[in-house]
């Protein structure tokens, strides 16, 4: 990731005196060369936006201070981890200085009482090694959690694959520790799972996207290791099919582990990706991926059912017995979102949720959009818990297909909450998703928020413009830059 | 801790209360909900002046009883406009004080609003309003082959309303959570008479910022919760019961240590001393062992092979930590004895003495020996009668005093014991509640619970969502 020159929006306001008194106050780990701003300036959204400097947090008093300057001079401050949040949610947009809080990374498992204590820069894959060397588990596991640390987790209560029989990210939080926008350390919670003492504010911060405070540690809850796991892929003659194969699933009151879905552009980019089918005589065919994890006994009992309801609904099928098998299966999963670009060089990425019985007449939808708007619409996601990554591509400079592709957001997000669902499930609103918040949520509910907000953070330093201020994505060009994380 | 709760509280009842009619408000009351749903005579008001913590009472000004949430929209109206603090409640089974009524206030009774709403078998949800009983819920549950878990003793009176207010736990929290963990949406009439729908059927959810979390728990003080929908399970295909009988407390609490240590994570734990199983074996009559010092009561539940497995390892731990006897209950029947006994032990405590003072402070698994130890070592100190039980699985401890109102000198004593518990589960790491609440009887030891910046900003909250101070005025934090 090199440097390059990039304009700097020099009409807004000048932190300048400010950040000359945060060098005073914290010397060295107030960096303002070129290179730091620019790695601090985006994140997985490729929106660039140029802080004025960014603080490399050593110790978690170096918060205290910055965000008591911050409040002295008004100056915005966002909280950066792993910075690959898709939303927008870690770019700041409104300049001022980024803390970089990926060096608080310490992780403590408390092995009798099966719960872990991490510092905010923790790595999420990092904390599940630990954990499960200790022969734990913490379920959540988003698909950036090789580089997304538990901080940005909490930030934006991220989901993954295990929602459905697990949780997301807020059913495992325990405590949190950290600072006030004003500059205050408090402490939600503690190393026990009951707290019934005063309002739930752990659980306000938890998903408020870093603009209600700054965590700085966290106590989670982990679960025991399951003992077996079992893993089967099958292909459906079409997606409402698929879909409704899902509600046969769960009327069966299986629950399992992982319940994957991909629609036939998401199976078909993966198949160009990898060379390979993994059902040559259905090339293509939409595709669910169930996990089944537990005691072995039930694994193998529960096995049995998964069998009789793939040989009942789906038109081929194919089980892992070992973890080799299963990783085969899983990689049409991994590589289907990067293999999209075949088909546009510009994504609207959206993670919408629908009511589980929903998601039938959503198959619907989604098939008469793509007739309508002549786009490609490539949908794959978690069908266990209703959260669908819809993705929506075209081409940038084709003003036409641009178009298009913005009415297609409109719709969908419409349609997701007339059926009774949400505009986001685990990314979070950040920038791109602000001009449907209200659509989601009652004048009433947001009015609530921003009261909250301005009781927290009277200044309003922290992240500013998000959440609330609508800001147009599809007007926005993203810097062109390959991140660790993306697939292609 | 300084000034004294019980007789502050003793102190405004009915002498210095005034009577009910004098509100300004009753006749708008009256015309907009019917006489029938207005009470204000001073016999009538009076069940409503307390709830099932000791020695606290007010009689309110008037008791009203609205059937729809149109009619909480206009009750907060009318109360808005002739600044009249309203107390919402429930059955009234709390036990922090959280719906005891201030002076010359309106009770809003939500029993009436019981309507289930809808079930939806297929998307595992129940909507409800707020004032169906808690055990109706279960049953709804049950009878579609469905689990509603969280189960607070008092379940059988208590109401989800106050269940959400109150963010109630149960028996089975160890496994499952407590009633937030179930909470999927909310309807909320906030304090300026706008309606609130927070939430919806799906299982995520991260559009802006969390303002359900926020109402579960807050006790009436910043909203009113009118409707719940509830999040649903499959039910357990199977389900087995254990009793184990331990000479020393100690033994207990290393077994529970060893069942978590094992990775085994029951659906229940609950711990029982000795004063408390002789109490309820005379109450309850199940054969529970007289000489034991401790009693684990231990249900695992899930798929049948995964249960079997579970039974076996833990009563090899129990008899590894010196259980003098391991016993599985025979059959569902003889399980759900068990669980019945346990759900009486404050019933069965509260024969004893005129008044029971049932606590909730909660520690760390680990400290949980230390905890009891010093919980007896405190109420002896003060010559005191203490019972304790609790859900061990949790860390959740309830000492129970049992005394007697009338002997000031007595409660004294109680409350300076109550204010050493509490410091000591500070100590060690814990925290004054677990799942009772703040209310009135907890507000003296929040801020040493939270620290000055987090109380600070509980009132800023109550102050930003409750700006006139309407909502159930002076519990959790004075704004």
């Amino acid at each position: 990731m090199a440097a390059r020159k990039h304009n700097i929006d020099r009409s807004r306001e000048s932190y300048d005196a400010a950040t000359s008194a945060l060098k005073r106050a914290l010397g060295s780990r107030v960096r303002t060369d070129e290179e730091s701003l620019f790695r601090a300036s985006f994140d997985g959204s490729k929106l660039c936006y140029f802080p004025d400097a960014v603080i490399a947090v050593r110790a978690e008093r170096d918060i205290g201070t910055v965000l008591a300057l911050a409040n002295k001079h008004g100056v915005p401050v966002t909280v950066r981890g792993g910075g690959t949040s898709l939303t927008g949610s870690g770019s700041p947009i409104r300049g001022g200085w980024v803390l970089d809080v990926s060096a608080l990374d310490s992780i403590v498992i408390y092995e009798r009482e099966g719960m872990a204590e991490v510092g905010v820069g923790a790595k999420i894959s990092a904390i599940q090694k630990a954990a499960e060397d200790a022969g734990w588990y913490y379920p959540p596991d988003p698909s950036s959690k090789d580089h997304s640390t538990i901080g940005g987790n909490i930030a934006c209560n991220a989901g993954g694959m295990h929602g459905a029989k697990y949780g997301v990210t807020r059913d495992f939080v325990l405590a949190l520790t950290g600072f006030l926008p004003t500059g205050e350390r408090v402490k939600w919670g503690g190393r026990f799972k009951k707290f019934a003492c005063g309002y739930n504010l752990r659980d306000l911060w938890i998903g408020s996207e870093g603009t209600l405070g700054v965590v700085t540690s966290a106590v989670l809850k982990l679960v025991p290791k399951p003992e077996a796991k079992w893993t089967l892929v099958a292909a459906f003659a079409e997606e409402a099919v698929a879909l409704g194969a899902v509600q046969a699933l769960i009327g069966r009151r299986l629950l399992p582990s992982i319940l994957e879905f991909l629609d036939r552009h998401s199976v078909q980019c993966a198949e160009r990706a990898t060379g390979r089918s993994l059902f040559p005589e259905q090339r293509g065919k939409p595709l669910l991926l169930v996990e089944i994890d537990g005691t072995a006994g039930e694994v193998a009992a529960k096995q049995q059912d998964v069998l009789a309801w793939a040989a009942e609904h789906a038109v081929a099928s194919a089980e892992a017995r070992t973890s080799e098998e299963a990783e085969k299966l899983w990689e049409v999963r991994r590589k289907c979102s990067g293999a999209m670009f075949e088909l546009g060089d510009a994504k609207l990425n959206e993670d919408v949720v629908v009511p589980l019985f929903s998601q039938v007449a959503f198959a619907g939808f989604l098939d008469e959009l793509q007739r309508s708007s002549r786009l490609p619409i490539a949908t794959f996601g978690h069908a266990g818990d209703g959260n669908f990554h819809v993705n929506i591509m075209y081409h940038r400079d084709d003003a036409a297909e641009s178009k298009r592709a913005e009415k297609v957001v409109q719709r969908l997000m419409r349609k997701v909450v007339a059926l009774g669902g949400t505009i986001t499930g685990e990314h979070g609103i950040g920038l791109a998703k602000t001009p449907f918040l209200r659509l989601d949520r009652s004048e009433a509910e947001v009015r609530a928020m921003l009261a909250i907000k301005h009781a927290l953070d009277p200044r309003g330093i922290m992240n500013p413009g998000k959440i609330f201020e609508v800001f147009e994505v599809w007007k926005h060009r993203p810097i062109k830059i390959r991140l660790p994380w993306d697939h292609r | 801790m300084k000034g004294s709760l019980f007789q502050e509280n003793r102190m405004a009842d009915q002498e210095t209360c005034s009577i009910g009619g004098d509100l300004a408000c009753v006749p708008a009351l009256n015309a907009r909900l019917g006489p029938g749903c207005v009470l204000t005579g001073a016999e009538d008001v009076i069940p409503y002046g307390f709830d099932a913590t000791a020695a606290l009472k007010q009689r309110p000004g008037a008791v009203v009883f609205p059937k729809t949430t149109s009619e909480v929209v206009d009750i907060v109206e009318i109360a808005r406009r002739h600044r009249t603090p309203i107390i919402t409640r429930g059955s009234g089974t709390g036990l922090s004080g959280g719906s005891v009524p201030v002076e010359n206030s309106i009770v809003m009774c939500l029993l009436g609003m019981n309507r289930i709403l809808e079930l939806d078998t297929r998307n595992l949800t129940l909507l409800v309003e707020a004032g169906v009983v808690t055990q109706d819920i279960f049953n709804q549950a049950d009878a579609a082959g469905l689990l509603y878990p969280p189960d607070p003793s008092s379940m059988k009176v208590s109401t989800i309303g106050g269940n959400v207010a109150e963010n109630s736990g149960g028996l089975r929290g160890l496994k499952y959570g407590v009633t937030r963990d179930y909470v999927m949406g909310l309807e909320v009439v906030l304090a300026d008479g706008s309606v609130c729908w927070l939430g919806n059927k799906c299982v995520k959810d991260v559009a802006g910022y969390n303002l359900r979390d926020l109402f579960i728990g807050s006790e009436g003080t910043l909203g009113i919760i009118t409707k719940v929908l509830l999040k649903l399970l499959p039910k357990p295909a199977a389900r087995r019961t254990l009793l184990a009988t331990f000479g020393r407390m100690d033994a207990a609490a290393e077994t529970v240590s060893a069942i978590i240590e094992a990775k085994i994570i029951p659906c229940t734990l609950e711990f029982l001393d000795r004063k408390t199983i002789h109490c309820v074996e005379d109450y309850a009559r199940v054969g529970l062992p007289l000489d034991a010092e401790a009693l684990l009561l231990i249900e695992s539940d899930g798929h049948p092979a995964a249960v079997e497995d579970d039974v076996t390892r833990i009563a090899a731990l129990a008899r590894r930590h010196g259980a003098i006897e391991v016993n599985c209950a025979r059959d569902a029947v003889e399980a759900a004895q068990l669980a019945t006994a346990r759900r009486s032990a404050f019933s069965a405590l509260a024969r004893l003495k005129p008044t029971t003072i049932l606590e909730d402070a909660t520690v760390p698994r680990s400290e949980l020996a230390n905890m009891i130890r010093s919980i007896q070592e405190v109420a002896q100190r003060h010559g005191l009668d203490v019972a304790t039980f609790g859900h061990f699985g949790d860390g959740n401890l309830h000492p129970t005093f049992l005394t007697n109102e009338r002997d000031a000198d007595e409660m004294r004593r109680v409350e300076l014991a109550m204010g050493e518990i509490f410091e000591r589960a500070c100590e060690f790491g814990g925290t004054i509640t677990g799942e009772h609440g703040v209310g009135l009887a907890k507000k003296p030891f929040l801020r040493r619970q939270l620290g000055n910046a987090s109380y600070a900003l509980l009132k800023a909250i109550k102050r930003t969502l409750d700006p006139d101070g309407l909502l159930n005025p002076g519990k959790v934090v004075d704004a």
